[in-house]
């Protein structure tokens, strides 16, 4: 088979921790409960 | 309102990266990868979807799929995947987007042709947790995009995509096929590669 080559974007992404704290910096508030 | 057409692989590669920046939050979001707070449900191609509202996640999706975009469209990528691990860097899961884009006839194709089957992974990514196993906790996730040999000299220095490591990623994994498409200017195939081993005890 022909060889690919892998890339992958230089920086992570946001950790779950990360996201978990904007969330209750930013009181967030759960859209699904708006919407549905 | 007119119909939309594809007139070359430029158009195709561009609705196909917009469809790829969806499929990402949807993902993300179906398999827990961050709380389902930060979803929001927006509709695209008339279906509904999960959009984070993170701005730093969401700008670091929409920049990854951007700078994919010239690849995508000049053919050169081969696959686009989605690796989520465990908090031990343990592969679970992999979502693959296997892409096959072709030269359009000189007539194009209705943007609509498209959307519709491109509704159809949409839907199917959105059932995927039905026939996939709860992840552990803490998983993280990360994209790696598959080139062809050919187009090696395509990356230029300044890109932010960098050569990946795939040490670790030769695991007995089973491989279910979610959704494919073909058509006389693209080839589409989402499947998901996932281990064996999953915990019953639950």
């Amino acid at each position: 088979g022909s060889v690919s080559y892998l890339l992958t974007p230089a920086k992570p992404p946001p950790s779950r921790f990360a996201v978990q704290q904007w969330l209750s910096e930013n009181n967030v508030t759960d859209a699904q409960s708006h919407l549905s | 309102m007119g119909v939309v057409r594809l007139c070359d692989r430029g158009d195709v590669g561009e609705l196909v990266c917009e469809f790829l920046e969806v499929c990402i939050h949807q993902l993300l979001c179906v398999r827990e990868l961050y709380p389902q707070e930060i979803f929001e449900r927006r509709r695209y191609i008339n279906t509904p979807v999960q959009w984070a509202r993170h701005p730093d996640l969401r700008e670091y999706i929409h920049s990854a799929v951007t700078n994919l975009q010239p690849w995508v469209q000049q053919g050169v990528v081969d696959k686009v995947t989605l690796l989520v691990m465990n908090k031990n860097r343990t592969l679970e899961e992999k979502f693959v987007f296997s892409f096959g884009l072709k030269q359009l006839s000189t007539a194009g194709v209705p943007a609509q042709h498209l959307e519709f089957a491109l509704r159809g992974f949409l839907l199917k990514i959105s059932v995927s947790d039905s026939f996939l196993s709860p992840l552990p906790p803490d998983c993280s996730w990360e994209l790696v995009t598959y080139l062809k040999s050919s187009s090696l000299d395509t990356i230029n220095k300044d890109q932010p995509w960098v050569p990946a490591d795939d040490e670790g990623w030769d695991q007995n994994f089973i491989m279910t096929s979610m959704k494919s498409m073909r058509s006389s200017y693209l080839d589409m195939q989402l499947y998901v590669e996932h281990s064996v081993e999953k915990p019953t005890d639950e």
